[in-house]
């Protein structure tokens, strides 16, 4: 009851400027906001608008599955980023869709925006809530590419709905743009990963083929990724 | 690259994770600190009558006014560093950490006789603080920006001069201990002119580099 809003009952006694209601709700809403920046608290709220069911529990289960991944469990990590795909995949068609792009290209941005998560995945506060933070980001990279796409014919609204309903070739997408990507790294970089990625190989048996040590690889790995998402963005579409 | 094969490749990379701003930023801005300070002990020397003024309270209001502007600068730091928190949101809360020296203007505007206020406002070679305060500024700039590299800032650009703000107000506070103008017209003329270099650097640096 003590943190409700003192909006009601003010005393007549009270000077003129102090009985003004929005003031006295103003003074109150900063104090309560230095707070919560001090306590960092606001994203509480950011969680409770979220609210319909279904999607807390979506909030849920990918928090936790962050959290593992976080501590170091490989297979929810992989569980994450799998349902992530399909998720941006299907968020960034409908924005390009609204936007008037082909949908053709939602792919680069779904790779473009993986990466993105993977390698921003400390900017995520484990008490916060996740899906405000993942919106946050797959909105900057759509917003980053379709600056980047700059004019670009748009398609009619209704090929693209037709598009959308069409059933989707799940994860065996592919794209040329990250290959395009991986080919401007350095040689000992673009190695490393293309031979994690796209051969499948563990890092253990990629230092056998390379002749390198695991550690040399995995810091091949960080970089090349690091490297792959900078190509990414400055490139030209 | 097909995404399914993308997605391995994130997954071995998952071994080692990054350092949040948080944690780089709790390690970075100390060091920025005392290398500032050692910046300051070279240059310059704190003013010979200190135990005089630290019972001045215009000289107290002035130190106050910097580290405020210091430690709102870091707290905000923090605040835009993370994705969900729309730019103009934190910025308005840069004018809401201005507010004590607005106050202290006008508190100087009524005790001060309006002939003094030139003088009092001009100050002596104020040309020393714009040039000084940003030369204190840059090893805590450095800092801010890589704290805020380490982030997922929205707007790169209102970021990095997030990053000088907090840096200049660091400066401002070192730079306060040699300083003898104490008026809060020179503090709001002078060290926000200084403070609004830093931002202005900030702002060019980060544009490019806390691209993400």
């Amino acid at each position: 009851m003590t943190r409700d809003r003192p909006t009601q009952t003010i005393s007549p006694s009270l000077p003129w400027l102090l009985r003004r209601p929005s003031l006295i709700d103003a003074v109150y809403r900063a104090g309560r906001f230095l707070h919560d920046v001090t306590v960092r608290r606001v994203t509480a709220v950011h969680g409770g608008r979220i609210g319909e069911l279904g999607v807390s529990d979506l909030e849920d289960e990918l928090a936790s599955w962050m959290r593992a991944a976080q501590a170091g469990d490989a297979v929810a990590y992989r569980r994450l980023l799998a349902s992530l795909a399909d998720m941006l995949r299907r968020w960034v068609r409908r924005e390009l869709a609204r936007q008037g792009y082909e949908v053709t290209e939602a792919e680069d941005i779904v790779q473009e925006t993986l990466l993105a998560i993977h390698l921003k995945r400390a900017s995520w506060d484990a008490d916060r809530a996740i899906l405000p933070w993942l919106r946050a980001v797959t909105r900057h990279k759509l917003i980053d590419n379709l600056r980047r796409r700059g004019r670009r014919i748009m398609v009619p609204v209704d090929d693209v709905l037709e598009t959308l309903a069409a059933p989707e070739p799940e994860r065996s997408l592919s794209t040329e743009a990250l290959d395009r990507h991986l080919a401007t790294l350095p040689p000992g970089q673009s190695q490393v990963v293309r031979a994690i990625s796209v051969d499948g190989l563990s890092p253990s048996e990629t230092a056998r083929r390379f002749d390198l040590s695991e550690g040399a690889v995995r810091v091949a790995l960080h970089r090349g990724l690091a490297a792959l998402a900078a190509a990414a963005r400055r490139s030209e579409l | 690259m097909k995404t399914d094969e993308l997605i391995g490749s994130l997954v071995a990379d998952q071994g080692h994770p990054p350092e949040s701003s948080r944690r780089v930023g709790a390690f970075a801005l100390p060091l920025a600190l005392l290398l500032a300070i050692g910046v300051f002990v070279v240059l310059l020397d704190i003013r010979p009558d200190f135990t005089d003024a630290v019972t001045s309270w215009r000289y107290l209001l002035k130190i106050a006014l910097a580290a405020s502007i210091a430690l709102c600068g870091i707290m905000l730091l923090f605040r835009i560093a993370r994705p969900e928190q729309a730019p103009a949101q934190t910025i308005k809360w840069v004018l809401i950490a201005l507010v004590p020296l607005g106050l202290g203007v006008l508190g100087e505007a009524m005790l001060l006789p309006m002939d003094q206020w030139k003088a009092s406002a001009m100050g002596f070679q104020f040309i020393y603080c714009l040039t000084l305060v940003p030369l204190i500024s840059l090893a805590p700039l450095v800092a801010t920006l890589v704290t805020l590299r380490r982030g997922a800032p929205q707007s790169p650009m209102a970021a990095g001069a997030i990053a000088g703000f907090a840096a200049g107000g660091i400066g401002a506070v070192i730079y306060a201990l040699h300083c003898n103008n104490d008026s809060p017209f020179y503090v709001a003329i002078w060290y926000l002119g200084a403070i609004g270099i830093v931002t202005l650097v900030g702002a060019g640096i980060g544009r490019f580099w806390l691209r993400w």
